[in-house]
């Protein structure tokens, strides 16, 4: 669980953030300015780094989260005090993404992660044993074992915490004092771990997901809460799936194609007509199918749609390499949403011409 | 630029502007403080230092003899106008108002605009069809306004705005701020703003030349307007030897401050275009509401509640940190009472995001919007739900200001406000419900006053007739005051100076009006509720005409109603009963004698309505006392069943009610019963008879053995041919019960056919025909009920 340190011999899958950005953190960091004690950057530059502009010395910075800038202020804003900040949400609304950059951009280290689940207990959030050691010398320093939240106290870093909310309850509270006072007590030591400067936070949960539990009342008082909406309107949504698509793919080495953006918009569209349960023009009512049909799942249909074309066909995404993408991200029941998909396709796709060959596609494979 | 004249260009409303223009004053030491505003109610500002009147109240104008056209000039505490009279006031230096008094076309526009709903309402009526003049009209002045016009207008109404928006901050006070806070004193913050106005105005107008011709209506108004502020500058400038201060919109600056570059002569040019008007003004109260839209100046105020947090910190010395903890404990209090969870420590911690906030914003200051983002994020856990609930009482408001006694107001308002403080009713902007006692005399009092306003088309109170059904003794209002009720009650003067008064005349005289049966008995109602006994007794005798002279059965019929309503239920109050009751009986001979020809050649729809009323007229004259007169009823009813010439539904109905008043006995109701739906009768007839006769209460079919007993003796008695004939008749009528009732059905005759199985049994047939019979039976019996097979 503990971010591995020492470099990865063969190329890695996905590099971290503050890897892939190396060189904007550092021309956002060449300035001299205020920042909180702890912090690699100053608030304000952590803002442009996640919303992208000019850094100071003219080059440019990307946008990491397109979305409300109020938003990603406040967001900043809860950490450089020393509350924790929780970013709620739907399924696929860059959570983890926004909180993967703030990480690296305020600490240079978005590695510090703990993912939490059902099974994660109080051991993986405070400390664990070497028990080894414990048996052989009794409680010792030597013998703890550090969880990624005390190296943040200690180093003061921030933490990432993924999914709180799918840990129960009673695992959740340990964080209260540690959110409240920002100390660990480790009474085997009869001491305490007091969090330095730049220690914090951050959450992400889900509001929707069936499957997890309450947020406990007295944590949430302890977190200001963000929570990130889905793209309002298909511009920008077309625009986030086209931007992460092209950079996942040239992190995956994918084979050069020719470029997709029709299709992309094509798959967001379709996308959202179903999330919302109406056409675009919202004059024909649609059945909503069982998945979220996030912006999350529509880039990963442009990646694996990108891959069959680049691989298997001639190099052009287009209805075919999407069919079969679109009805595995559609039909999570094959029966209930085998429908939807079926009335979606009589309904909305074959009346409309442009879209006469995603109707054949899809119809071929279905 | 003549050095002793000062131009104030500051925003209307605008809190910093008030600031700012106190300050300036303060500096100054003006000998008279000229303020932008109509001159025609300039006697009424020495009234603003009274000791009773707390802003917001308004200066209401209108043209002597038209309060509909009535203007309103607001103000807040944090207006700089309001501040710069109380500066005047308070140093006894002399104050005016030197914009454009009332203008003629002002009437003319109000006459124009009369007419035209006139004429829409007129064609409209023949069409018969619900339809919202007002907001025609409304469309209409819309689509004619030049876009271009409209944007220019829309900067000169709140240049700073705009000047605010281009340079990137949330709202003009927050870059009126910037600006003070750049300048080293308010005068030079002012002849800043000076200067990006002038800059400003000949962007969009180009350089207009002094004597110029305007473009359009609105150029040449504002023209003219300008013509008259500089005018009287020049006689201020004239008559005192020391300082002049004029306080004026920041977009009028740069035109009042360069008087020497208008020529006095293209000025009374000007003037003399104008027609000026006798006005009648008065301070009336005003309310939060009503100051966040545009009126008057054309300028509101997005958030009053904002805006005076903003002006009590330009008074108080404690820091930032002060002022962004008053405002998030004040949205904690909010919350709280809405039955959130708001602790103290979430108050301290949304208080430390805004100000860290501010900082990642570059903000010296946290404005609204980061207050909004930080109350939502710490007090709300991010839910939009809970802020959105307190919104309206923390971004608007809900003062309503109060005008001080011995100011001269419209005498209706003046009675109002003594008997507002009398029953201790506070007019408050947003609604509130309140419960009257009508058995206590207080409760009669308030019921009785509200009903008057409503008379007198103030409609500060809605009376919750859900709730009042409940019981005769309590009545439930939503009270919510606009300030356009003071205009109303203005227009009202013509009936009378004090509200009961004018309620009584108002009332005769509609009384007098009213043509209509039924609406003349909603006027009697109202006119009872609200204790007017000469217009009731009016109102009742010229419903008395009316029903003499009616040839409307069926709008006779549908008053009774009401009438034999109030007789039974309007113990709580003082009413008339004689007079009523004989009203009532007049109306109920005259309807019972013409009954049975007002059933005649009637369509499908005419029969239903015809059945309603039958149905509510019936309850009426049970409620009334007086055998006789359900004697004659029940006469004039039987008339109607054996009358063929009577729409079918209604002897149908007539008959069933008959017999539910026993005045038809069993043998009378079979004959009928089989008389109308004989094999000649056609069908459409004897299922409309039948739907009559059922009377949408198949329940009594249920539990009235008779009844039940009746109709299935018919049916058996029928032979195969007709009964078959006869079957999409009753199909018809059954299918109006719904499917629980219709099972119910089947089972009781279930019940009587086995009963009758047992009957034949005892008779030694022959055991299995019987049973075979019984079963083969069963389908056509569901299918003739309609239920599907289990």
């Amino acid at each position: 669980m503990a971010a591995k340190k020492s470099k990865p011999k063969k190329a890695s899958l996905n590099q971290p953030a503050e890897v892939l950005y190396a060189d904007e953190l550092k021309a956002l960091n060449a300035v001299d300015d205020e920042r909180p004690e702890g912090w690699k950057l100053a608030p304000q530059a952590v803002v442009t780094y996640l919303l992208g502009g000019e850094a100071p010395d003219g080059s440019a910075v990307s946008a990491k989260y397109v979305g409300n800038r109020r938003l990603i202020e406040t967001a900043v804003a809860t950490l450089a005090t020393d509350r924790a900040l929780l970013l709620l949400g739907v399924p696929g609304t860059a959570k983890s993404w926004v909180s993967e950059h703030l990480a690296a951009a305020i600490s240079g280290d978005s590695q510090r992660l703990i993912q939490c689940t059902a099974g994660t207990d109080e051991n993986q959030i405070r400390y664990g044993w070497n028990y080894a050691s414990l048996l052989a010398k009794g409680p010792s320093d030597e013998a703890l074992v550090r969880t990624p939240l005390l190296r943040a106290m200690e180093e003061g870093t921030l933490v990432r915490l993924e999914e709180l909310t799918r840990m129960g309850s009673d695992v959740q509270d340990t964080l209260i004092t540690v959110l409240s006072e920002k100390i660990l007590p480790i009474p085997e030591l009869d001491k305490a771990i007091v969090a330095n400067r730049g220690f914090n936070i951050i959450a992400t949960a889900n509001n929707r997901d069936k499957g997890v539990n309450d947020l406990s009342s007295a944590l949430k008082r302890r977190f200001n809460v963000v929570v990130l909406p889905l793209p309002s309107s298909l511009e920008e949504e077309v625009s986030i799936v086209v931007d992460r698509v092209a950079q996942i793919g040239a992190g995956l080495g994918l084979p050069d194609i020719e470029p997709a953006e029709k299709e992309l918009a094509r798959i967001v569209e379709l996308f959202r007509e179903l999330r919302d349960g109406q056409t675009a023009d919202g004059k024909i009512k649609l059945k909503t199918p069982s998945g979220s049909l996030s912006t999350a799942e529509a880039i990963s249909v442009g990646i694996s749609a990108w891959a069959e074309a680049g691989h298997f066909r001639s190099g052009v995404v287009d209805a075919d390499s999407l069919a079969v993408n679109l009805i595995g991200a559609i039909v999570k029941d094959p029966v209930q949403d085998a429908i939807v998909l079926q009335e979606y396709l009589e309904t909305v796709v074959r009346p409309r011409k442009q879209w006469r060959d995603l109707y054949t596609a899809i119809r071929e494979v279905m | 630029m003549d050095n002793r004249l000062h131009i104030l260009g500051i925003r209307h409303h605008g809190p910093g502007s008030a600031a700012s223009v106190e300050k300036a004053l303060e500096e100054l030491n003006p000998d008279v403080v000229l303020i932008e505003g109509p001159s025609d109610a300039s006697e009424l500002i020495p009234f603003a230092a009274s000791a009773g009147m707390r802003p917001p109240v308004a200066i209401l104008i209108y043209p002597k003899g038209y309060p509909e056209a009535a203007r309103f000039f607001p103000f807040a505490e944090f207006s700089p106008e309001w501040c710069a009279m109380l500066w005047a006031l308070n140093h006894n230096k002399s104050v005016k108002f030197i914009d454009l008094p009332m203008q003629a076309s002002l009437v003319d526009k109000l006459l124009e605009q009369q007419a035209e709903k006139d004429r829409i309402k007129d064609e409209r009526a023949d069409d018969a069809e619900a339809f919202d003049a007002d907001a025609n009209v409304d469309s209409d002045i819309d689509d004619d306004t030049d876009s271009e016009v409209d944007q220019r207008s829309l900067i000169a109404a709140d240049p700073l705005n705009e000047m605010a928006r281009v340079a990137g901050y949330s709202d003009g006070e927050s870059w009126w701020n910037s600006i003070v806070e750049q300048s080293e004193n308010s005068l030079n913050a002012f002849s800043a703003i000076e200067d990006v106005m002038a800059a400003l105005r000949s962007r969009i107008e180009g350089h207009r030349q002094s004597g110029d011709v305007a473009k359009d209506d609105n150029e040449l108004r504002e023209q003219q307007r300008e013509a008259h502020m500089r005018s009287h500058i020049r006689e201020a400038l004239a008559d005192h030897d020391g300082c002049v201060a004029v306080v004026c919109g920041a977009w009028h600056a740069p035109a009042l401050s360069q008087i020497k570059n208008y020529a006095v002569k293209d000025d009374n040019t000007l003037l003399k275009q104008t027609k000026p008007l006798v006005g009648e003004s008065c301070w009336i109260p005003w309310t939060d509401p009503r100051l966040a839209v545009s009126s008057g100046y054309g300028a509101g105020v997005i958030s009053p509640g904002w805006y005076r947090h903003l002006w009590k910190q330009t008074h108080n010395t404690n820091g930032i940190d002060f002022n962004i903890a008053q405002w998030q404990s004040e949205v904690a209090t909010l919350l709280r009472n809405e039955g959130y969870d708001a602790s103290t420590a979430s108050v301290i911690e949304a208080t430390r995001l805004c100000r860290s906030l501010a900082a990642v914003r570059g903000l010296a200051m946290p404005g609204l919007v980061e207050m909004q983002d930080a109350s939502l994020s710490a007090l709300c856990h991010g839910e939009l739900a809970p802020l959105q609930i307190i919104d309206k009482k923390l971004i608007i408001g809900n003062t309503v200001g109060s005008v001080d006694e011995s100011v001269p107001q419209p005498p209706l308002l003046t009675d109002l406000s003594r008997l507002q403080k009398k029953y201790r009713l506070k007019p408050e902007a947003l609604g509130r419900e309140v419960k009257f006692d009508l058995r206590s005399e207080s409760g009669m009092a308030k019921s009785e006053l509200l009903h008057r306003l409503t008379l007198l088309n103030v409609s500060w109170g809605k009376l919750n007739n859900a709730e009042a059904g409940r019981g005769t003794f309590r009545e439930d209002w939503q009270i919510e005051w606009q300030p356009e009720h003071a205009v109303a009650l203005a227009e009202a003067v013509i009936y009378g100076p004090t509200i009961e008064i004018a309620a009584a005349s108002c009332a005769v005289a509609k009384a007098q009006d009213i043509d209509n049966a039924e609406q003349l008995s909603e006027h009697v109602r109202l006119c009872l509720l609200a204790n007017l006994p000469q217009a009731v007794s009016i109102a009742i005798s010229r419903l008395q005409a009316l029903a003499a002279t009616s040839v409307e059965i069926s709008a006779l019929m549908s008053i009774v109603l009401p009438l034999a309503d109030i007789m039974r239920y309007g113990t709580a109050r003082n009413i008339p009963l004689a007079e009523l009751k004989k009203l009532t009986n007049s109306i109920i001979i005259e309807v019972v004698s013409g009954f049975r020809y007002a059933c005649h050649q009637l369509d499908n729809d005419a029969s239903i309505n015809m059945r309603s009323l039958t149905r509510r007229f019936d309850r009426a004259v049970s409620m009334v006392e007086g055998n006789h007169l359900e004697t004659q009823w029940c006469v004039a009813l039987e008339g109607v069943v054996y009358d063929d010439r009577a729409a079918p539904l209604i002897r149908g109905q007539v008959t069933r009610m008959l017999h539910n008043k026993q005045h038809f006995d069993l043998s009378k109701t079979a004959s009928a019963l089989s008389l109308n739906l004989s094999r000649s009768i056609p069908t459409d007839q004897s299922s409309a008879w039948l739907e009559g006769f059922i009377d949408q209460s198949g329940e009594v079919f249920v539990h009235d053995d008779d009844l039940f007993v009746l109709v299935d003796e018919w049916l058996q008695s029928l032979d195969g041919d007709t009964f078959i004939e006869i079957l999409p008749t009753i199909r018809r009528s059954f299918t109006e019960f719904d499917a629980i009732l219709r099972r119910r059905l089947l089972q009781k005759t279930f019940a009587v056919a086995s009963q009758a199985k047992v009957a034949v049994l005892d008779a030694g047939a022959s055991n299995s025909l019987t049973e075979d019979a019984f079963q083969s039976m069963l389908p056509l019996l569901k299918q003739l009920v309609d239920l599907p097979d289990e």
